[in-house]
């Protein structure tokens, strides 16, 4: 993928806390082209939001990225200065959050603050043009009475709502990439489906690539092309969502899948064993060993590379490694 | 499983809730949280009840421990009517049936060790004499849950968010109860750990011979736990019955459309827009008139706005839709 | 299913790799034993307080050294026979109104009394009047504001009680008691515990409000346990932190209602002395020996800014999101 409108080349993101070293984030390397929607999937605490808040320039204090770039259209964001940084967020990449509450402002009107967003990027644009082009946007991502809510407050507005409102906000500048992180979490089943259908055809329509962030693989089977699954700060397999969905390699994203209760069998559910790891304090080799069914002598000492068991289709596992006169498809 | 025996039933249970009123400039106004609920829940059977948040089914396993009073309706347990029972009686009450809480985090105390967090009901209702006694007993209850009895002078916040669901788990377990009463127990949990404690939970009911009320808004987990679900919108039963004839052939319009709006884990059955209920929620402040649910049903005629569905029984089960039944 | 059929050959091929790699399961087990007993031992130290306060005299110097600054001056205060050789009701009409030298560090007032001797035992007075009275308010307002938090019934009528106290400009309402009483140390206590417990049971209150609804409090009432022990064990160790830093902020407001009641002449009285009575005296010597104002006020000062910076320290501290 050269012409990739995303590239996240080997990022790291490391919290010095008080205890220690916490590398959230391990060297993770994810592309993403133009008009793509691709899913990072993962349980928490396994560094997929601490990703987009690498790339958001986000990062809360005893964190930092040290490490690898972030290119978004050739240009590198860790090398640009926070002022020029700013012009792309919410202009060429937006984000939406989990919790719809909590990302608007509580004593201003919806309308006001997704036309502030709006001016900030748009310095000549007067306010009645802005006025009339948030109404627009609000019509767009299917608030009904568009012109009647901009007057409203985010306490007077439903979930779903809310959650329309933040997409509008994220999608009034017509960005390149949308970061969603957990969009539907918070939000009632019927209403997570209206909101995945109306993210997919905004995406259609504005042909804007969507960074999918999530716990849920129904949503990422769902909504996605493509597909990371991360666990303790890597990626531990990557390709298209057909493929893993079809062929799982890594016995993680197996484990994932066995463990979600589906609305077809009553068999008894498949446990991954033990929890997940201490990020201050890894198991030496691969990191999901101690929790894996197939784990090898070999995956206690050595952490594995990504192999290519299929053409776009990565696993960080052992059990793909290429035995000695295979071909090899080792990446690193 | 016997059919025949009842271990607790509510008869039309009603909780609302008056709003101030504003030192009446405004109209008073009523949440009608749970509206007239009658169920049935039998002898070691798991009964789920789901729905959307606002549903009311929280309020109703609140209400069936009295935790929250009922404003209207019977609570009856064990053929004894226990809505008018006193504190005191109440007491006896609570060793027959527990609760588990939905938030790991919020539903431990902070600053109580497990020995503390698992004893207390040892404590309170006198079941151990000695300190020995009570130890021995949190330690085979530590055991049942999946959790090392070594860990008992550990603080809740040093556990990870499964762990801690498994000390509420023991704790529930303390007394022996015969009903639980489980809020949302796998909901703040991660997929790898929920499979844990789903599992976990269904290997102490063959154990234990418990009876669950599973409170739940996960429709995969729900299929996967239940024998029975009911289904609740705006405080009323849409739907109650056998969990497989219901995911099967559903035959009140909400629960078709709550089934369909699960995301499907197959990427080759991606959801078609026409499975999509659109609108929001009603509010249960002002809940439509007839039936609650028409203003988001596709199927609405005249007759859902002027009259009330009644619960209707289809062989094995019963639901509250004019049209349920007729195709 | 998909993922299904997939487990079998994943399996499959992790059967013929671990072949080839020579791992009996019953390695594999011990290997992910290890591991686990690992992890077991690096699970995170409680926050107790000892670690709380160490982190805060890590991070915050200031509230630290007000730590040790109280500490000094407590030590002095208790061990004043000790430290000076003066009388401090001794008047001495030789010595009236001297500056301070080597002989009398702080000088000596108008009847020749050593103002450094009068401070450390004037001292012993504020110190009292700022621990006994706060620490019994606060008892009645922790008692009184989680009955009234817990117990609805109750509610109305603690708190317009609480409104009643607070209505009233403390000073005048101490004086008012002070006045009845008569002016005895006794019932400085008793007039300051009268004021401050209502502040105290509207926190209390508001904390208990807060805790009452959240899930573990549910949880106990689930169980059966009793109000009096759901109070105890579960609202009351959960307030502890904020009780701690409002009784290092609330000694300083007791110190100086003291000092204002002994300014007005209904507090301490002479020969007794405390830091605002002496101030109180010294106010008529302002210009011709400043020395009598400035060195009672300066402690009444130190003490003051001591103790609000250790209560912010703590608050901090405390706080379980500040994080």
């Amino acid at each position: 993928m050269e012409d990739a409108l995303l590239q996240i080349r080997d990022l790291h993101t490391t919290f010095y806390t008080r205890d220690g070293l916490v590398r959230a984030v391990d060297g993770v390397s994810i592309e993403i082209a133009a008009g793509e929607s691709v899913g990072i999937v993962g349980e928490s605490g396994c560094g997929k939001s601490m990703t987009a808040m690498s790339l958001m320039g986000l990062l809360k204090k005893p964190g930092k990225v040290d490490g690898g770039t972030i290119l978004f259209n050739g240009q590198d964001l860790t090398a640009m200065g926070p002022k020029e940084r700013r012009k792309l967020m919410g202009n060429r990449i937006s984000m939406i959050f989990q919790e719809p509450m909590t990302s608007l402002n509580p004593v201003t009107t919806v309308g006001r603050q997704v036309r502030e967003a709006l001016l900030l990027h748009n310095k000549e644009m007067s306010r009645t043009q802005a006025r009339d082009r948030v109404i627009q946007v609000f019509q767009l991502v299917g608030i009904p009475d568009a012109a009647k809510r901009y007057h409203e407050y985010p306490h007077q507005l439903s979930g779903g709502l809310r959650q329309r409102v933040m997409i509008a906000m994220a999608m009034v500048c017509d960005p390149g990439l949308l970061i969603a992180d957990e969009p539907t979490t918070a939000l009632d089943v019927t209403i997570e489906a209206q909101i995945l259908h109306l993210m997919k055809q905004l995406q259609e329509e504005k042909g804007t690539a969507v960074m999918m962030i999530t716990h849920n693989l129904g949503v990422v089977a769902q909504f996605c092309t493509r597909l990371y699954v991360m666990y303790a700060g890597k990626v531990m397999e990557s390709g298209t969502v057909r493929e893993i969905f079809k062929n799982v390699c890594h016995p993680y994203t197996e484990g994932l899948m066995r463990s979600v209760p589906d609305m077809e069998s009553k068999e008894r559910l498949y446990n991954i064993r033990g929890m997940v790891p201490s990020m201050l304090h890894l198991p030496k080799g691969c990191r999901f060993c101690p929790r894996c069914q197939y784990s090898m002598a070999k995956c206690f000492e050595q952490e594995p590379g990504l192999y290519e068991p299929s053409p776009g289709h990565l696993v960080r596992c052992f059990l793909f490694e290429p035995e000695k006169g295979e071909e090899s498809h080792e990446q690193k | 499983m016997n059919r025949s025996e009842v271990l607790l039933e509510t008869r039309n249970l009603t909780k609302e809730y008056q709003l101030k009123n504003n030192f009446g400039i405004r109209k008073k106004q009523v949440v009608h949280a749970v509206s007239g609920v009658s169920i049935e829940i039998y002898k070691g059977e798991t009964l789920s009840l789901v729905g959307e948040s606002g549903c009311g089914k929280s309020t109703l396993g609140r209400l069936l421990l009295r935790l929250i009073e009922p404003t209207e309706g019977e609570i009856i347990f064990e053929g004894q009517d226990i809505t008018g029972y006193s504190e005191k009686e109440m007491n006896q009450v609570y060793k027959e049936i527990q609760m588990i809480f939905q938030d790991p985090y919020a539903s431990l105390n902070p600053r109580m060790r497990v020995r503390q967090l698992i004893g207390e009901p040892l404590i309170t209702h006198k079941v151990c004499q000695t300190r020995e006694e009570t130890d021995k007993r949190v330690k085979d209850l530590m055991h049942m849950v999946g959790i090392r009895p070594e860990l008992i002078d550990r603080y809740p916040h040093q556990f990870s968010g499964g762990q801690r669901q498994r000390i509420g788990i023991a704790r529930a377990l303390a007394l022996n109860p015969r009903l639980i009463v489980c809020d949302e127990p796998v909901s703040a949990l991660d997929v790898s750990i929920q499979s844990q404690i789903l599992n976990l939970l269904k290997d102490l009911q063959q154990e234990l011979y418990l009876t669950y009320l599973f409170i739940s808004h996960d429709l995969g987990v729900v299929h996967y736990i239940s024998d029975r679900i009911c289904v609740m919108f705006l405080g009323k039963v849409c739907e109650i019955g056998q969990t497989e004839e219901i995911y099967k052939n559903p035959l009140h319009p909400y629960t078709k459309f709550l089934l369909q709006a699960v995301p499907s884990m197959d990427p080759d059955k991606r959801q078609q827009r026409e499975h999509i209920l659109t609108g929001e929620i009603p509010s249960a402040v002002n809940p439509p008139s007839g039936c609650r649910f028409r203003t988001r049903c596709p199927y609405a005629k005249e007759i859902c706005r002027t009259s009330e569905p009644e619960l209707k029984s289809f062989g094995t089960r019963k639901a509250a839709c004019h049209f349920a039944g007729a195709g | 299913m998909a993922s299904f059929e997939q487990a079998a050959s994943l399996a499959a091929r992790a059967a013929v790799k671990s072949v080839k790699n020579q791992f009996s399961p019953q390695e594999r087990m011990a290997a992910i034993q290890r591991i686990e007993e690992e992890e077991l031992q690096f699970l995170p130290e409680p926050d107790t307080m000892k670690t709380k306060l160490a982190n805060m005299c890590r991070e915050n110097k200031v509230a630290a050294l007000s730590g040790v600054v109280l500490a000094v001056m407590t030590f002095a205060i208790i061990f004043a026979h000790k430290l000076t050789s003066y009388d401090p009701n001794a008047v001495n009409l030789m010595e009236r109104l001297l500056p301070p030298s080597p002989a009398h560090w702080c000088g000596t007032d108008d009847l020749g009394r050593d103002i450094f001797t009068r401070i450390l035992y004037g001292g012993r007075v504020s110190l009292l009047v700022g621990v006994i009275p706060t620490a019994i308010s606060m008892v009645i307002g922790v008692l009184l504001g989680m009955i009234s938090g817990y117990i609805r019934q109750l509610e109305a009528v603690i708190m317009r009680l609480a409104d009643i106290v607070l209505a009233f400009p403390s000073i005048v309402l101490a004086m008012v008691v002070m006045y009845t009483l008569g002016a005895t140390t006794t019932n400085i206590f008793i007039a300051l515990s009268m004021i401050g417990w209502a502040k105290t049971a509207r926190v209390v209150r508001s904390h208990t409000l807060s805790l009452r609804e959240q899930e573990f409090v549910e949880a106990a009432r689930a169980m059966g346990v009793k109000k009096g022990t759901i109070m105890f064990r579960h609202i009351l160790p959960n307030c502890l932190p904020s009780l701690i830093v409002l009784f290092t902020l609330n000694i300083p407001d007791a110190i100086l209602s003291e000092a204002n009641l002994s300014f007005l002449g209904v507090g301490t009285q002479p020969p007794d002395s405390s830091w605002g009575l002496m101030v109180s005296q010294a106010r008529t010597f302002a210009q011709s020996s400043p020395w009598m104002l400035i060195f009672p006020s300066l402690a009444i000062l130190i003490m003051v800014l001591a103790l609000n910076f250790l209560g912010d320290g703590l608050r901090d501290a405390m706080d379980p999101h500040g994080r």
